[in-house]
Protein backbone atom coordinates (compact mmCIF):
# COMPACT_ATOMS: atom_id res chain seq x y z
CA UNK A 1 0.00 0.00 0.00
CA UNK A 2 2.92 2.36 -0.18
CA UNK A 3 2.33 3.71 -3.46
CA UNK A 4 -1.11 4.77 -2.49
CA UNK A 5 -0.15 6.42 0.90
CA UNK A 6 2.80 8.51 -1.20
CA UNK A 7 0.24 8.98 -3.85
CA UNK A 8 -2.55 10.39 -1.68
CA UNK A 9 -0.34 12.58 0.26
CA UNK A 10 0.51 13.99 -3.21
CA UNK A 11 -3.22 14.39 -4.21
CA UNK A 12 -3.70 17.08 -1.21
CA UNK A 13 -0.43 18.32 -1.56
CA UNK A 14 -0.84 19.21 -5.18
CA UNK A 15 -4.19 20.57 -4.38
CA UNK A 16 -2.66 22.43 -1.71
CA UNK A 17 -0.32 24.28 -3.85
CA UNK A 18 2.81 21.75 -2.96
CA UNK A 19 4.28 20.52 -5.70
CA UNK A 20 5.31 16.86 -5.57
CA UNK A 21 7.18 14.28 -7.82
CA UNK A 22 6.62 11.10 -6.90
CA UNK A 23 8.71 7.56 -7.21
CA UNK A 24 6.78 4.70 -9.23
CA UNK A 25 8.18 1.48 -8.29
CA UNK A 26 5.27 -0.59 -10.07
CA UNK A 27 3.56 1.97 -12.81
CA UNK A 28 0.67 -0.35 -12.62
CA UNK A 29 -0.56 0.37 -9.49
CA UNK A 30 1.04 3.91 -10.07
CA UNK A 31 -1.09 4.52 -13.00
CA UNK A 32 -4.27 2.48 -11.21
CA UNK A 33 -3.81 5.18 -8.63
CA UNK A 34 -3.81 7.93 -11.44
CA UNK A 35 -0.60 9.56 -9.91
CA UNK A 36 -0.12 13.26 -11.72
CA UNK A 37 3.68 12.90 -11.94
CA UNK A 38 5.90 9.80 -11.67
CA UNK A 39 9.46 9.00 -12.20
CA UNK A 40 9.50 5.11 -13.07
CA UNK A 41 12.94 3.33 -11.49
CA UNK A 42 13.50 -0.20 -12.62
CA UNK A 43 14.16 -1.50 -9.28
CA UNK A 44 11.88 -3.76 -6.94
CA UNK A 45 10.21 -3.22 -4.42
CA UNK A 46 12.18 -2.71 -1.15
CA UNK A 47 15.33 -0.41 -3.35
CA UNK A 48 13.48 2.63 -4.69
CA UNK A 49 16.93 4.81 -5.59
CA UNK A 50 18.28 1.11 -6.46
CA UNK A 51 21.22 -0.61 -4.53
CA UNK A 52 22.34 0.34 -1.57
CA UNK A 53 24.97 2.07 -0.77
CA UNK A 54 25.32 3.31 -4.52
CA UNK A 55 25.38 7.32 -3.41
CA UNK A 56 25.76 8.73 -7.23
CA UNK A 57 23.01 6.48 -8.56
CA UNK A 58 20.87 7.30 -5.36
CA UNK A 59 21.53 10.93 -5.92
CA UNK A 60 21.13 11.32 -9.70
CA UNK A 61 17.28 9.61 -9.63
CA UNK A 62 16.82 12.50 -7.31
CA UNK A 63 17.68 14.69 -9.28
CA UNK A 64 15.66 13.40 -12.49
CA UNK A 65 12.53 12.94 -10.27
CA UNK A 66 12.92 16.34 -9.35
CA UNK A 67 13.24 17.65 -12.58
CA UNK A 68 10.07 15.78 -13.39
CA UNK A 69 8.37 18.93 -12.48
CA UNK A 70 9.15 21.26 -15.10
CA UNK A 71 8.12 18.42 -17.74
CA UNK B 1 -8.39 -3.32 -13.55
CA UNK B 2 -5.17 -4.00 -11.71
CA UNK B 3 -3.85 -7.34 -11.96
CA UNK B 4 -1.30 -8.01 -9.51
CA UNK B 5 -0.83 -11.67 -11.24
CA UNK B 6 0.26 -10.26 -14.49
CA UNK B 7 2.96 -8.07 -13.05
CA UNK B 8 6.33 -9.14 -12.95
CA UNK B 9 7.85 -6.93 -9.94
CA UNK B 10 5.05 -8.31 -7.81
CA UNK B 11 6.07 -12.19 -8.33
CA UNK B 12 7.75 -12.78 -5.49
CA UNK B 13 4.98 -12.51 -3.34
CA UNK B 14 2.11 -14.71 -2.35
CA UNK B 15 -0.83 -16.03 -4.15
CA UNK B 16 -2.66 -14.91 -1.27
CA UNK B 17 -1.05 -11.24 -1.53
CA UNK B 18 -1.72 -10.96 -5.11
CA UNK B 19 -4.83 -11.73 -5.04
CA UNK B 20 -5.23 -9.03 -2.05
CA UNK B 21 -3.51 -6.46 -4.52
CA UNK B 22 -5.67 -7.38 -7.53
CA UNK B 23 -9.15 -7.17 -5.48
CA UNK B 24 -8.35 -3.59 -3.23
CA UNK B 25 -9.72 -1.19 -4.05
CA UNK B 26 -7.39 1.27 -4.52
CA UNK B 27 -8.04 4.93 -4.39
CA UNK B 28 -8.44 7.64 -7.49
CA UNK B 29 -5.20 9.70 -5.90
CA UNK B 30 -5.06 11.94 -9.16
CA UNK B 31 -5.29 15.61 -7.73
CA UNK B 32 -8.41 18.01 -8.80
CA UNK B 33 -5.46 20.82 -9.64
CA UNK B 34 -2.07 20.44 -10.21
CA UNK B 35 0.79 22.62 -8.57
CA UNK B 36 3.08 24.55 -11.47
CA UNK B 37 6.96 25.57 -10.21
CA UNK B 38 7.53 29.00 -11.86
CA UNK B 39 10.77 29.24 -10.04
CA UNK B 40 13.96 26.97 -11.47
CA UNK B 41 14.87 23.91 -9.10
CA UNK B 42 17.85 25.74 -7.91
CA UNK B 43 15.40 27.97 -6.21
CA UNK B 44 13.47 25.35 -4.21
CA UNK B 45 13.34 24.06 -1.20
CA UNK B 46 12.62 20.48 -1.43
CA UNK B 47 11.06 18.08 1.70
CA UNK B 48 11.32 14.17 1.56
CA UNK B 49 8.27 12.60 2.34
CA UNK B 50 8.77 8.62 2.33
CA UNK B 51 6.67 5.40 3.30
CA UNK B 52 9.59 3.22 4.27
CA UNK B 53 8.20 3.38 7.58
CA UNK B 54 12.09 4.50 9.39
CA UNK B 55 11.69 6.10 12.67
CA UNK B 56 14.72 7.87 15.28
CA UNK B 57 15.95 4.70 17.29
CA UNK B 58 15.76 5.08 20.63
CA UNK B 59 13.83 8.42 20.07
CA UNK B 60 10.84 7.67 18.39
CA UNK B 61 8.46 5.15 18.55
CA UNK B 62 8.10 2.64 16.09
CA UNK B 63 5.41 2.23 13.58
CA UNK B 64 2.50 -0.21 15.35
CA UNK B 65 1.95 -2.77 13.35
CA UNK B 66 -1.26 -3.47 15.49
CA UNK B 67 -3.45 -0.53 14.77
CA UNK B 68 -5.64 -1.89 12.74
CA UNK B 69 -6.00 -0.50 9.29
CA UNK B 70 -2.34 0.03 9.64
CA UNK B 71 -0.61 2.70 11.38
CA UNK B 72 -1.59 6.47 10.02
CA UNK B 73 0.75 8.41 12.26
CA UNK B 74 4.15 10.32 10.83
CA UNK B 75 7.49 10.97 12.53
CA UNK B 76 10.03 14.18 11.46
CA UNK B 77 13.20 13.12 10.41
CA UNK B 78 15.86 16.48 11.01
CA UNK B 79 17.64 17.37 8.42
CA UNK B 80 20.81 16.38 10.29
CA UNK B 81 20.34 13.34 11.44
CA UNK B 82 22.80 10.69 11.09
CA UNK B 83 21.18 8.37 8.67
CA UNK B 84 22.23 5.15 10.16
CA UNK B 85 19.92 6.26 13.35
CA UNK B 86 17.12 5.69 11.31
CA UNK B 87 15.45 1.93 12.17
CA UNK B 88 13.05 0.02 9.90
CA UNK B 89 9.71 -0.44 11.51
CA UNK B 90 7.69 -0.95 8.37
CA UNK B 91 5.32 -3.89 8.61
CA UNK B 92 5.13 -5.36 5.38
CA UNK B 93 6.51 -8.89 4.23
CA UNK B 94 6.23 -8.69 0.85
CA UNK B 95 9.21 -6.63 0.33
CA UNK B 96 13.25 -7.10 1.30
CA UNK B 97 14.32 -4.83 4.03
CA UNK B 98 17.97 -5.69 3.59
CA UNK B 99 18.61 -2.34 1.57
CA UNK B 100 16.60 0.12 3.84
CA UNK B 101 18.11 -1.96 6.74
CA UNK B 102 21.98 -1.61 5.73
CA UNK B 103 21.09 1.84 3.75
CA UNK B 104 18.39 3.80 5.19
CA UNK B 105 18.97 6.67 2.97
CA UNK B 106 17.66 4.22 0.45
CA UNK B 107 14.13 5.49 1.55
CA UNK B 108 14.86 8.33 3.47
CA UNK B 109 17.82 10.38 0.71
CA UNK B 110 18.71 13.38 2.50
CA UNK B 111 23.00 12.96 2.25
CA UNK B 112 22.00 12.81 -1.81
CA UNK B 113 19.62 15.53 -1.70
CA UNK B 114 22.49 18.01 0.34
CA UNK B 115 25.28 16.91 -2.41
CA UNK B 116 22.49 18.30 -4.89
CA UNK B 117 22.02 21.44 -3.06
CA UNK B 118 26.59 21.67 -2.76
CA UNK B 119 26.02 21.37 -6.35
CA UNK B 120 23.84 24.40 -6.73
CA UNK B 121 21.19 21.64 -8.09
CA UNK B 122 18.41 23.09 -6.08
CA UNK B 123 18.36 26.05 -3.16
CA UNK B 124 17.48 24.09 0.21
CA UNK B 125 17.00 20.53 1.32
CA UNK B 126 13.91 21.20 4.04
CA UNK B 127 15.14 21.44 7.68
CA UNK B 128 12.92 18.52 8.51
CA UNK B 129 11.46 15.23 6.17
CA UNK B 130 8.51 12.98 6.99
CA UNK B 131 8.30 9.63 7.48
CA UNK B 132 4.85 7.79 7.01
CA UNK B 133 4.56 3.74 6.86
CA UNK B 134 2.95 2.52 3.46
CA UNK B 135 1.31 -0.31 4.93
CA UNK B 136 -2.18 1.31 5.39
CA UNK B 137 -5.00 -0.74 4.27
CA UNK B 138 -7.47 1.82 5.32
CA UNK B 139 -6.49 5.53 4.59
CA UNK B 140 -8.97 7.43 5.88
CA UNK B 141 -7.50 8.76 9.57
CA UNK B 142 -4.20 8.92 7.40
CA UNK B 143 -6.43 11.63 4.59
CA UNK B 144 -8.10 13.06 7.76
CA UNK B 145 -5.62 13.64 10.36
CA UNK B 146 -2.25 13.09 9.48
CA UNK B 147 -2.21 14.48 5.61
CA UNK B 148 -3.70 17.86 6.85
CA UNK B 149 -1.11 18.32 9.81
CA UNK B 150 1.75 17.19 6.79
CA UNK B 151 0.90 19.75 4.88
CA UNK B 152 0.62 22.61 7.55
CA UNK B 153 4.27 21.68 8.05
CA UNK B 154 5.31 22.15 4.23
CA UNK B 155 3.32 24.95 4.06
CA UNK B 156 5.09 26.63 7.57
CA UNK B 157 8.66 25.80 5.83
CA UNK B 158 7.52 27.07 2.69
CA UNK B 159 8.38 23.75 0.89
CA UNK B 160 8.36 24.12 -2.88
CA UNK B 161 8.41 20.59 -4.22
CA UNK B 162 8.39 17.47 -2.08
CA UNK B 163 9.76 13.80 -3.23
CA UNK B 164 7.80 11.12 -2.03
CA UNK B 165 9.30 7.57 -2.15
CA UNK B 166 7.34 4.42 -1.96
CA UNK B 167 9.29 1.22 -0.85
Amino acid sequence: MCPQVVGLVQKFCEESGIACSVLSIIDEITNQLKILRFYSVPFLMGFPLGPPHDFNNQKQICKKALELIYQ
Amino acid sequence: MFDAFKVEKLKHISIKDKTGLSVYPWRNCKPKNSTKITKPLSECNIAIISSAGLYIKDIQPKFDEKVKGGDYSFREIPRNIKINSLGDSHRSSTFDHSGLISNPETGMPIPQLLELKNEGIIKEVNHRHISLMGSILAPGRLIKKSIPKIIEILKNDEVDIVLLIPI
